[in-house]
């Protein structure tokens, strides 16, 4: 786990004394630079499936009938 | 037939015809009909009541709507009614026994709802239901803005569709899977898709190592997103998969949240899509139009707080008129300094490092607002500062004010005064791991 430098200034909130940094996991890491395309790719997956499910179950029964 | 409409209690209570006529027309308006002749959706009334008990037991003890929350400046009203804390009228222990009394006359229409339905009467249970829901409704929506959970959400729109909807299985199991659709857009945020809500928390993801926390917020978002519409196939084994699923999901969930949220959704889900499932074509008649707009006006409220302007993760603008459960993991710290008019100054510092409790600069905002109200003769100036910071991320200043009092807060706009780190809200440290609760 890749740690923090420990010049930041650090804020311990009560209750929290003793935890240590956050910090990612080398999967995020490897993940974090295309995050903002990740999210993006959802929501054009998520966009996509109600195109989906709007075109097959509503507008084509629709048009048969 | 005539024998059990005659041994129905409304018929042997309500016996004048204008009664009797009332209760035919009630039982039309609502198609009441559809629940007396599915077994299903009967059951599915015994686990909506068995929410509403689930609420109510939490309710009888807090102090959100009474008059001591009221007169400590300890609540919080929606943005739409602002004055909602005037209209609390309960006292709870240990002040006053008027909320208990009340809440146990609610358990005691909960324990006759039981027997109407065990009578078959499903006119009366549904009437009887329909009060605990618009108490339930009223809470919620009208008089305030802290009491209710995610999972109430999910309750009450079963409830809704139950209870007013005409084709009411159809639009139940619609509804369900709807919530897992929609919730996925909550989602869409480093938060989930690297994982950084789990990854901030000192116990980090339950059961599974922390070091492939990625794989599973993206398989929860991939089922939610797909694999959520296998709910409704045809096909019986996707549809169990699916089934498989989600129970499995609420049941590893329940490690974190508790028994609260599976106890309202984990019936309905197996009730609708268990044993009893059945594939039903989309309706698409006159009949299903009430349903339908319910099911844009979901999505109308899911999709207002990504409308607003600015990471709502961070500003919680528009963040609770649509699912927002597990949304971000928060840690935050506030100060406010009142400035009275002989120049004493009175500073209160608040602190949370829970990660389910939600950072709103609303709240503050809201509790300063009564501050200044309450004491208009005294006060000069009141001073606020706001510290937040999402999933382990910085904590930026994303609010210092300086007359708190002058701000106003727009429901359905974003506040200048509430800053992005794209506005150029200032980093002021980091966070350590914090805990969920």
């Amino acid at each position: 786990m890749e740690e923090l430098e420990t010049s930041l200034n650090f804020i311990v909130l009560q209750g929290l004394n003793g935890n240590e940094p956050v910090s990612l996991y080398p999967l995020q890491n490897l993940l974090l630079p295309f995050a903002s395309e990740l999210v993006a790719l959802w929501w054009v997956v998520w966009m996509g499936v109600i195109l989906f499910l709007f075109i097959k179950f509503i507008v084509l029964p629709l048009v048969r009938d | 037939m005539f024998k059990n409409q005659k041994e129905l209690i409304r018929n042997q209570i309500f016996t004048a015809s204008f009664e009797q006529r009332f209760f035919a027309l009630y039982r039309k308006i609502f198609s009441i009909k559809e629940i007396e002749e599915s077994s299903l959706l009967q059951w599915v009334f015994g686990a909506t009541l068995f929410s509403f008990f689930i609420t109510f037991q939490s309710w009888i003890g807090s102090s959100g709507i009474t008059t001591e929350a009221f007169l400590n400046n300890d609540y919080v009203c929606w943005p739409w009614f602002q004055g909602c804390g005037e209209w609390y009228f309960l006292s709870a222990l240990p002040y006053g026994y008027s909320q208990t009394i009340f809440y146990m006359a609610i358990f005691g229409a909960m324990v006759l709802i039981t027997y109407l339905m065990w009578r078959r009467d499903w006119v009366l249970a549904h009437l009887l239901t329909t009060v605990l829901f618009l108490w339930k409704a009223l809470v919620m929506l009208v008089l305030t803005y802290g009491m209710a959970g995610n999972y109430d959400y999910y309750h009450l729109v079963f409830a809704f569709v139950l209870l007013f909807l005409p084709l009411k299985i159809f639009f139940l199991k619609l509804t369900l899977v709807l919530f897992y659709f929609l919730a996925s857009t909550i989602k869409f945020h480093e938060g989930w898709v690297l994982g950084t809500y789990f990854s901030a928390l000192k116990t980090g993801l339950p059961i599974f190592p922390d070091g492939t926390i990625p794989f599973w917020t993206n398989m929860v978002i991939f089922m939610q997103v797909i694999g959520s519409w296998f709910l409704l196939s045809s096909n019986k084994v996707l549809q169990r998969t699916a089934l498989f699923f989600f129970v499995t999901f609420h049941l590893y969930s329940g490690t974190i949240v508790q028994f609260h949220y599976p106890a309202i959704v984990l019936p309905t889900l197996l009730i609708l899509f268990g044993p009893m499932y059945t594939h039903q074509k989309v309706p698409l008649n006159k009949k299903a139009i009430a349903g339908w707009s319910l099911v844009a006006v979901l999505f109308i409220l899911q999709l207002s707080s990504v409308v607003i302007p600015g990471d709502e993760k961070i500003t919680l603008e528009g963040n609770k008129y649509g699912l927002y459960m597990f949304e971000a993991n928060h840690q935050c710290k506030s100060l406010v300094s009142i400035y009275d008019k002989e120049g004493e100054v009175y500073s209160f510092n608040r602190e949370s490092s829970l990660s389910r409790h939600r950072c709103d600069p609303y709240k503050l905002w809201f509790s300063v607002q009564q501050i200044c109200k309450r004491s208009e003769d005294n006060i000069d100036h009141v001073e606020i500062v706001f510290d937040h910071s999402i999933n382990g991320g910085p904590f930026y200043r994303i609010v210092d004010e300086q007359n708190a009092c002058d701000l106003e807060y727009k429901a359905l706009q974003h506040n200048e005064w509430i800053k992005t780190p794209k506005e150029g809200a200032e980093i002021i440290g980091y966070p350590v791991k914090n805990i969920y609760r």
